[in-house]
């Protein structure tokens, strides 16, 4: 009825070249926990459109052919009387016919079904999901001493309309769980140590849940007996799970059209992404909308492009690049919507024959950074391991720092992948150039 | 100058808010309600492209809020029901009550008689500006980015306006504020050959378009840094004596002390803070401070989103740790005053103890003579991000520039990025010269974590001390 009511508006204006409206509707439980007790409670009701007006006009100056094309994105609260929609709708118009953009073309409606995971949420109350989302979370609190000391979960469903002037009507629904968790080990007092973790999922899957708490808890107790990072120099870093995806997320960054028609990517079509040296795992790198138990995915991008996996780096050569329609525009590429997500291929050595090099790996930072426009990485070390000579000592405080164009090509990948909310991609990377600095 | 009003909608409802809270009160042990409705614009210039939408920042609805036997449970929305309000909260309310898992039980939460209003005046209002008179503005600035070197590739020039109107309503206390905040940044990138490097100069403050009258006098110096970082070499990991410049002791103070001494953390046994109160946790020429009301800056407002007042708290009197920051529910649990600390994303988050302008105070030195005692070291400058570790005291900064300082001199070598991390103490009893003058910063955000989003700024004076570099 909102909906209808804001699209009567921008019709009847006849102002709007095109026009995009999105409806939101989330409805959600919160609960959060100190030790194993229910702290305090939340539910959210929340719906929310974002309206987008395009309006175009003449400049010669801009854009191939001499089309302009402004646009203002705005949001309209709902219960919102119908004056004061026109209202903010009235000023997007005004907004948006002041810009000159160089003109581009929204999506229109695709034949093709873009395919949502299914979710085992499906068909449980909100009250039964949050419980076993529980019961998952805690089964393995007070493993061999170390605890959980709060833990806070979010789980709501999302539901979504799109709904265009190109003839665009789709609408979807998801599941977006989130969980942070602070776990403890020790004593209290100056003994005791606490780690921090987080977890987003789209899916009931309770053995995943439960395994990412007691991955936790065991991490804890080897915090405990960690000594200070010491001074080491030509170890490479070894990365796992969502800290190895942020640093594979750098060439999914720099394969964004909008990066490279701004001339901050670091590469561009053609180039080779390893720069013709090293003895690295070669990369394939594949943009897709969705990936199973990921609440970051969507069938479609807010222009209503309907999304299919693209390919984006072929054995180290750039072949796509992942385009809205707007920048495929810009650079004459072909569109393939604004996709979140990401598979990077496998490599060529098992995880485990990884792990038995000597190196340093980083389980924990107190801040993990990748800088996709410089690729500078690094972060203050939490937890580590160092792997040296079969021996494998628990180590905290120091920092690690490197930068991934001085990493290029040399970067080894485990054969084995896994699924991280970013990403289906190898589950550990060796980075063989970085710097040390020493804890304590 | 213009003055911020709370506008037509929050203005209509208050009656129907305070009818509710009325009737509800005479069924749980206490109840509230806060209304926001937020607006803002976000402006991006970039190349060939100019872009405006709303802001992030921008939210509408309430929240209910409700203690029932010590348990405290909310209820968030933003399509108010047709009919009986009351009624239709009382309903989640109660569900939320009735089920779920073993509570625990806080003592009641304070509602102390409070009748108050406060609407800020900003010099140019930017809601009802002409976006296309920001977009010149902004235009100007990043063409001017642009000309200063061919090694400059990239720039941007963003801003955004936000007028916050907030309503708190319980049986005792009625409550409504309405003020402004902007921000903006310059960014640039600079490629030479393979190495790539970017860089950013913030502005930020309650206020309105006057904030873009202080772009164009950082353009060429934005510039010249950006192209000098292409020059910056690593880090040769190790301690150094450094001087910090105010936006990265702003940065210090945020994430040593301030985190460390929000009090929700204290209840969770999350915080090494509630040991050392009342003893020397810092150099004894520092003291550092935290308020809504202890500086005119992002972080300032008249109540927090629980209706308690903003306050000036001093967290360090001359290196001794004397006072954490709290949220209604943290004081009820600890038996403390709440000091205006209990802050939410948006209506539809959660309150948690949050900072709001947080920094360390000036002392007696010049920048001059903390640079002419320096054998070997950097003047830290531009942070990147920072991340506390309240239970064990680390600390992580993330900074893009480090000045080279030699025999009492900058040598004019650069290095970035720089990784700064060390144990919380050690770092500010390392703390041996503090200047005159403080500066305060509120662009950007500070999570809980890696969510849960407030406006805050943090700040200082140049400080020297120690820390490990990488």
């Amino acid at each position: 009825m909102m909906l209808e009511t804001i699209k009567d508006i921008i019709v009847k204006s006849g102002r709007a070249s095109e026009y995009r409206i999105s409806q939101r509707r989330k409805s959600g439980l919160e609960w959060y926990f100190v030790k194993d007790k229910l702290d305090s409670a939340r539910d959210v009701e929340t719906t929310l459109y974002d309206v987008t007006v395009y309006v175009d006009g003449l400049a010669a100056a801009d854009g191939a052919d001499g089309r302009t094309r402004g646009e203002c994105t705005v949001l309209v609260q709902p219960g919102s009387a119908a004056a004061e929609i026109s209202a903010i709708i009235g000023r997007a118009l005004d907004t948006a016919a002041g810009m000159k953009n160089a003109w581009f073309p929204l999506p229109k409606p695709s034949a093709w079904q873009p395919i949502q995971p299914a979710s085992r949420f499906d068909g449980l109350t909100p009250l039964q999901a949050m419980e076993a989302v529980r019961a998952a979370l805690y089964r393995h609190d007070g493993l061999d001493g170390a605890s959980i000391n709060s833990l806070e979960i979010f789980l709501s469903c999302q539901r979504q309309r799109l709904v265009t002037s190109t003839g665009v009507d789709v609408a979807w629904s998801s599941w977006v769980g989130f969980s942070e968790f602070v776990v403890n080990a020790g004593k209290r007092g100056q003994d005791e140590v606490e780690l921090y973790a987080d977890l987003r999922f789209a899916d009931l899957d309770e053995a995943q849940l439960s395994e990412a708490t007691r991955r936790q808890l065991a991490a804890a107790r080897d915090r405990l007996v960690a000594v200070p990072t010491p001074a080491l120099s030509g170890l490479p870093l070894l990365l796992a799970g969502k800290l190895a995806a942020d640093v594979y997320e750098y060439w999914f960054e720099n394969a964004q059209a909008m990066a490279v028609y701004e001339k901050r990517a670091a590469f561009g079509p053609g180039d080779d992404v390893a720069a013709g040296g090293g003895d690295g795992d070669l990369l394939n790198l594949r943009a897709v909308p969705t990936l199973a138990g990921s609440p970051l995915g969507a069938p479609y991008d807010l222009t209503g492009f309907a999304l299919k996996p693209v390919d984006l780096i072929r054995d180290n050569q750039v072949v796509g690049l992942v385009a809205a329609s707007k920048y495929a525009h810009y650079l004459k590429l072909p569109a393939t919507g604004a996709i979140q997500l990401f598979e990077l291929g496998g490599g060529r050595t098992l995880q485990a024959e990884l792990r038995q090099r000597d190196h340093l790996e980083v389980l924990t930072f107190s801040d993990f950074f990748v800088d996709s426009t410089t690729g500078d990485f690094g972060g203050e070390i939490r937890l580590g391991y160092l792997v040296r000579d079969g021996r494998r000592q628990p180590v905290y405080g120091g920092a690690v720092t490197g930068n991934l164009v001085e990493n290029r090509g040399r970067l080894l990948l485990s054969s084995e992948r896994e699924g991280t909310p970013m990403a289906l991609a190898p589950t550990c990377c060796l980075l063989p150039a970085v710097s040390v600095t020493p804890g304590g | 100058m213009d003055t911020c009003m709370l506008g037509d909608f929050l203005g209509s409802h208050q009656e129907r808010l305070r009818s509710a809270i009325a009737t509800l009160a005479g069924r749980y042990d206490y109840v509230s309600v806060l209304g926001s409705d937020s607006s803002g614009v976000a402006f991006r210039v970039s190349p060939q492209e100019r872009r405006v939408a709303d802001s992030s920042w921008s939210e509408r609805g309430f929240v209910f809020r409700v203690q029932q036997a010590g348990r405290i449970v909310e209820h968030a929305f933003n399509v108010l029901p047709s009919g009986d309000l009351a009624a239709a909260v009382a309903a989640r309310i109660d569900s939320q009550l009735a089920d779920g898992p073993a509570a625990r039980v806080y003592p009641p939460l304070p509602d102390e008689p409070a009748k108050a209003g406060f609407f800020a005046t900003v010099g140019q209002h930017p809601l009802t500006a002409d976006p296309a008179l920001v977009l010149d503005r902004l235009a100007a600035a990043r063409a001017g980015l642009m000309e200063q070197s061919p090694e400059i590739v990239f720039s941007s020039a963003n801003a955004e306006f936000v007028q916050v109107r907030k309503i708190f309503i319980s049986p005792r206390r009625d409550l409504a504020q309405a003020y402004v905040w902007g921000q903006a940044y310059l960014i640039t990138v600079a490629k030479r050959g393979d190495d790539t490097r970017e860089n950013y100069q913030p502005f930020s403050g309650r206020k309105g378009l006057e904030l873009l009258d202080e772009l164009p006098s950082a353009v060429a110096a934005l510039a010249k840094e950006t192209v000098e970082l292409l020059s910056a070499e690593k880090p040769v990991p190790g301690e150094y004596e450094i001087i910090a410049d105010p936006d990265v002791t702003g940065l210090i103070a945020h994430e040593a002390f301030g985190h460390g001494v929000e009090m929700d953390m204290f209840v969770k046994g999350r915080a090494l803070a509630p040991d050392y109160l009342g003893k020397s946790v810092a150099s004894p020429i520092v003291d550092m401070y935290d308020g809504a009301a202890a500086a005119d800056q992002c972080g300032s407002f008249l109540f927090d989103d629980e209706g308690t007042f903003g306050t000036t708290t001093k967290i360090i009197d001359q290196g001794i740790l004397v006072a954490g920051i709290s949220d209604l529910q943290s004081a009820a649990s600890l038996g403390t005053r709440p000091t205006g600390n209990g802050r939410r994303q948006a209506f539809d988050h959660k309150t948690y103890a949050r900072m709001t302008n947080t920094y360390i105070a000036p002392g007696k030195d010049t920048l001059e003579a903390m640079v002419a005692s320096i054998k070997r070291g950097y003047l830290l400058q531009k942070m990147s991000s920072g991340m506390e570790d309240p239970k064990n005291w680390g600390i992580q900064l993330v900074l893009t520039i480090g000045r080279e300082i030699v025999d009492g001199k900058l040598t004019g070598r650069m290095v970035s990025p720089v990784v700064c991390s060390g144990y919380v103490p050690e770092l500010l009893s390392s703390i041996s010269m503090i200047s005159a003058a403080v500066e305060l910063g509120g662009s950007g955000a500070c999570g809980k974590g890696y969510k849960e989003f407030a406006k805050v700024s943090s700040g200082g004076p140049y400080i020297k001390a120690r820390m490990r570099l990488g």
